[in-house]
């Protein structure tokens, strides 16, 4: 009996394409994305560049890490350089009605309350404050709900010092809130 | 920092926060993570936005090329009537009437040049297989890249057999006289005919297409789905077997015809539907030994393509212990040592 599978499927699963990367964590991306930029980037945009990255440095990935730790450190450098670029689609946006602003709430979620929107564009303005890792981290804590120990091993780094970023992000976000609220309230 | 020892309580869903400020942010947190939550998959998205660069109306568009369809569907069948149904009636020596139906497919079948005796395909020798269910696929031509990999390129879909059942002759067409209507069964048996005895999926595949023709809603779907996928997979073509394949309800289809299914939505990189087919037959126990092999070796090959290798490995343990000399075994076993944790 001839293997209808074999040639083709179980060798290839320990290395796999890059469809098969698509398939398993393109909506992982996606939503690491939308947390990440906090409304300010297309999701969608970055989802199609990490997958793009991903095809160009695939050969050099293989075999250095777990394929959702390497997935999230390109997602985040894509999202960090969409950061930086918004400003050029804002301009962009202003010179032609083709291309939709999305880099601000308002356009992301214009549904929302208008408070929430303004508290959550308030939040991700603190967050950027942050150094980049405790960012990271605190936004896959509270927004991913995901343990200490699962960052880690998403972000390959160890236990511990996860822990730590929390603690000084949080210690951070709580003073910046502090004062945040005590200047609405003067 | 003593802290650092534990994770910090989480603001969203932890204790109610003390000061002002923990509260703004519990809020804060609550709402972005309400606001950034992905609204639907990411695949849809894709689709959507593949779709958007058109820059027309698609209400519009759906429109005109509905109204192009009938309005070649009309066209073609003008001429049809015009040219193509006068010349067989003239030919049979009959007058074609103004909306014949049967007395056309007589004139046609008549017209048609035949030769004058079906071929019939010799029996199957004693020699054969003594369970035929998944005999061993034939050698692949040099020709095709992926012939390993084709699935069930020798599964006998008209006539699945279960071991210990006698063997069957090879389908025998109807002695015909030459002037009778094309029925249904009697163009399956030619079909089936050409794709057994003269080994000629092509031939087999037109008379599927002229059974479709002339009996869109036939009572024999099922065996015309049957044999048009052999025919459709001995051609290569499997691509157009997977796409007819994906019209059947899986509880309509033998389970020869759901693993071939399984193993080409697995080949096709759609491995969560793959394991569905092959997932059901694994799992039945009254699936014959030889397909559920395959089927559960499948099934581990789909979770090892998704990334689930604790569900592969179960599955290839599982395998070795139901099929120690299986087809497999090595194969099974050097996954199961790469992946060792």
């Amino acid at each position: 009996m001839r293997s209808a599978l074999l040639p083709s499927v179980l060798p290839a699963a320990v290395r796999p394409t890059i469809d098969d990367l698509y398939r398993a964590h393109a909506a992982d991306v996606r939503r690491w994305a939308l947390r990440l930029g906090g409304g300010r980037l297309d999701a969608d945009d970055v989802v199609q560049e990490v997958f793009l990255v991903a095809a160009r440095r695939q050969p050099v990935f293989e075999g250095e890490s777990r394929p959702a730790t390497w997935l999230f450190k390109v997602t985040t450098r894509v999202a960090a350089n969409h950061r930086r670029r918004s400003w050029l689609r804002r301009f962009w946006s202003h010179l032609s009605a083709q291309v939709p602003d999305r880099s601000t709430p308002a356009e992301q979620w214009p549904d929302a309350p208008r408070d929430a929107r303004e508290r959550v564009t308030e939040l991700y303005a603190m967050l950027d404050r942050l150094p980049e890792r405790q960012r990271e981290a605190i936004i896959l804590f509270e927004l991913e709900e995901m343990t200490s120990e699962a960052i880690a091993t998403l972000m390959g780094v160890p236990h511990a010092t996860v822990r730590v970023w929390l603690h000084r992000a949080r210690e951070r976000l709580a003073r910046e809130a502090a004062a945040h609220v005590e200047g609405d309230e003067s | 920092m003593k802290d650092a020892k534990r994770d910090p309580k989480r603001l969203v869903g932890g204790p109610e926060p003390r000061t002002g400020g923990e509260r703004w942010l519990r809020r804060a947190f609550s709402e972005a993570a309400e606001l950034t939550a992905p609204r639907e998959p990411a695949v849809r998205v894709f689709k959507r936005r593949r779709a958007e660069p058109l820059g027309v109306p698609r209400r519009w568009l759906q429109l005109a090329l509905a109204i192009a369809v009938v309005m070649i569907a009309g066209a073609t069948l003008a001429a049809y009537q015009r040219f193509v149904r006068p010349h067989f009636a003239d030919d049979a020596g009959a007058t074609a009437p103004a909306r014949p139906t049967k007395h056309a497919h007589r004139a046609i079948a008549s017209a048609r040049p035949e030769p004058e005796t079906v071929p019939v395909p010799p029996p199957v020798p004693e020699a054969a297989p003594a369970t035929p269910v998944l005999p061993a696929a034939p050698p692949a031509p040099a020709t095709r890249p992926h012939s390993l990999t084709r699935p069930a390129a020798a599964l006998p879909l008209s006539a699945p057999r279960w071991p210990g059942e006698a063997p069957r002759a090879a389908p025998r067409a109807p002695q015909e006289t030459g002037n009778e209507p094309p029925t249904e069964a009697r163009l399956l048996s030619r079909a089936l005919a050409h794709l057994r005895a003269s080994r000629d999926a092509a031939a087999a595949l037109a008379e599927l297409d002229e059974r479709d023709r002339l009996f869109p809603n036939g009572l024999l779907s099922l065996e015309a789905l049957r044999i048009r996928t052999e025919a459709l997979l001995d051609l290569g073509r499997d691509r157009e077997a997977l796409a007819a394949l994906d019209g059947a309800a899986r509880a309509s289809l033998t389970p020869p015809l759901a693993l071939v299914r399984g193993e080409l939505r697995a080949r096709a990189g759609r491995y969560p539907e793959a394991l569905e087919d092959l997932g059901a037959l694994a799992a039945d126990e009254s699936t014959p030994a030889a397909l559920a092999e395959r089927a559960l070796y499948g099934r581990a090959s789909c979770h090892a393509k998704l990334h689930d290798v604790a569900a592969a490995r179960a599955d290839l343990e599982r395998y070795q212990a139901r099929f120690p000399g299986g087809a497999f075994h090595d194969a099974a076993d050097a996954f199961l040592r790469s992946t060792a944790p």
